[in-house]
């Protein structure tokens, strides 16, 4: 009984032993968070340095993992085909051995073929401009905001406010630059805008991402003119005022244009012509805007 | 033993980040993915003691900040503290009833998300918190509570195992025992 009490007024001190410097561990690794949040107030590169190592850590993680992916996509791609395939096979019976082959042949590379078929055509669309593929291998954590992670970096040619687009518009820009990776924020996220115009009349305004609206796949529109006269379905694209964006790269079809309370400007919504939940690969831009500077 | 706790909280913390940037973004539904990021945070310092738990959200924060942060440092904070806040709940209460921790990882995300929120979108003059909270907050809760039925069970067996040392329950039992 004895012996147990001992242990016990034992157990109880080495608890409280540990007890007491956690807060100071607490207090400690706070105070730091609130002087990096400091710092990079003031100074958003100081923790440039400390950003390469760990995405030189964890970048090939994610690329393997994204392999991994892509591996899974493609077989499961391969086996929904030979379904396909078999009931295709089925129909063409009575046809001709070499028409079947071509056929299953041509279904199999469908997939693949079309991707590759869209890209071609958005670098046609964009021909002024030199792109390069990148493909993405992250995204952000969190369901606020939509930034993601291409496979492409600093050494690859990417530097920070290169464009990105994908589908035939515009997707985002580039706000972080590793050795071997880039971080893109698009511009559905709700702290991103873009000078826009009206590619009819070149008249301008400003393109805002908002959570709220992109559920339905849409973005605002805000400060067009009063006096423009603005039609459905009208096509805006970047402008060519604007101090990151290339001139002249869709970014989609404004829609129920209405004028605002102050009676000088009008607003609206813009429909994407980017698919934002199912983006895989993208188009960097890799010639920055000279801005004159 | 020390060493074995340093590299499961390494393991769980990497493989959290990596995994939530990846696959529970393919497996997202709409906009939701289970939050893989709370569910480690909350188990390590509910289970593994309020220490781990502040290290484990430091570092899985810092990961956030250094790919995704606006401003360096802000998630590194949050998960601090919900390490820390975690880790005094697993103090005060039961670690082996799973209801319990059901109970608390739900207002965990429901926590995180608000105070994510509050941070980026209420300050900004986004005041529809009911839009919010039933397009963004609930689906994630759901998902998140769904994936962690599945993974609490296997994983909460593998942080005690790893950080719940035999010769503590002991002695907490017999010191238990004296106080009736």
């Amino acid at each position: 009984m004895f012996n147990n009490k001992n242990v016990g007024e034992e157990s109880k001190k080495v608890r409280h032993r540990k007890q007491l410097p956690d807060k100071y561990i607490l207090m400690a690794l706070a105070l730091l968070c609130v002087i990096m949040i400091g710092l990079s107030a003031s100074n958003s590169s100081f923790a440039a340095p400390f950003k390469r190592v760990v995405g030189s850590i964890f970048v090939p993680i994610e690329k393997g993992i994204n392999n991994i992916g892509l591996w899974f996509a493609d077989k499961s791609d391969f086996f929904a085909q030979i379904d396909d395939l078999k009931e295709e096979n089925e129909k063409l019976k009575e046809q001709v051995d070499d028409l079947t082959l071509q056929n299953t042949q041509l279904l199999k590379n469908e997939l693949e073929f079309q991707r590759l078929q869209e890209l071609l055509q958005l670098q046609e669309a964009y021909s002024a401009y030199p792109t390069t593929g990148a493909r993405i291998i992250a995204m952000e954590p969190n369901g606020w905001f939509t930034t993601f992670t291409i496979d492409k970096g600093s050494n690859d040619g990417m530097a920070v406010d290169m464009n990105v687009i994908a589908n035939g518009g515009l997707v985002g820009i580039i706000t972080e630059v590793g050795p071997n990776y880039s971080i893109v924020s698009s511009i559905i996220n709700d702290n991103m805008s873009v000078s826009a115009e009206f590619v009819e009349t070149s008249d301008l305004c400003v393109v805002n991402g908002d959570l709220q609206l992109i559920e339905d796949g849409y973005l605002s529109v805000s400060n067009i003119s009063k006096d423009v006269e603005v039609s459905d379905g009208a096509m805006i694209t970047t402008s060519h005022i604007s101090s990151k964006y290339l001139p002249g790269i869709l970014i989609g079809y404004i829609h129920s244009v209405t004028e605002d309370d102050n009676n000088l400007t009008k607003s609206g919504y813009v429909a994407t012509v980017v698919d934002f939940t199912n983006l895989q690969d993208v188009l960097v831009i890799t010639q920055l805007k000279e801005t004159g500077e | 033993m020390l060493w074995k706790k340093i590299v499961l909280a390494i393991v769980l913390v990497i493989a959290a980040f990596t995994l939530q940037c990846t696959v529970c973004k393919w497996i997202a539904i709409g906009n939701a993915s289970p939050n893989l990021i709370i569910m480690i945070v909350f188990l390590l310092s509910f289970l593994g003691g309020r220490r781990v738990g502040m290290l484990a959200g430091f570092f899985l924060g810092l990961l956030i900040d250094c790919f995704y942060g606006q401003v360096f440092g802000v998630n590194t904070f949050i998960l601090l503290m919900f390490g820390y806040i975690d880790g005094t709940l697993g103090k005060t209460f039961f670690d082996d009833d799973f209801k319990l921790q059901l109970i608390f990882l739900v207002l965990n995300d429901l926590i995180y998300n608000f105070v994510f929120y509050v941070i980026w979108f209420f300050l900004k003059g986004r005041l529809e918190i009911g839009f919010y909270f039933v397009k963004v907050m609930l689906p994630e809760l759901i998902y998140t509570f769904i994936v962690f039925c599945i993974i609490l069970i296997p994983l909460s067996k593998l942080i005690k195992y790893i950080y719940v040392e035999k010769d503590a329950k002991i002695n907490f039992a017999v010191s238990n025992n004296n106080e009736i």
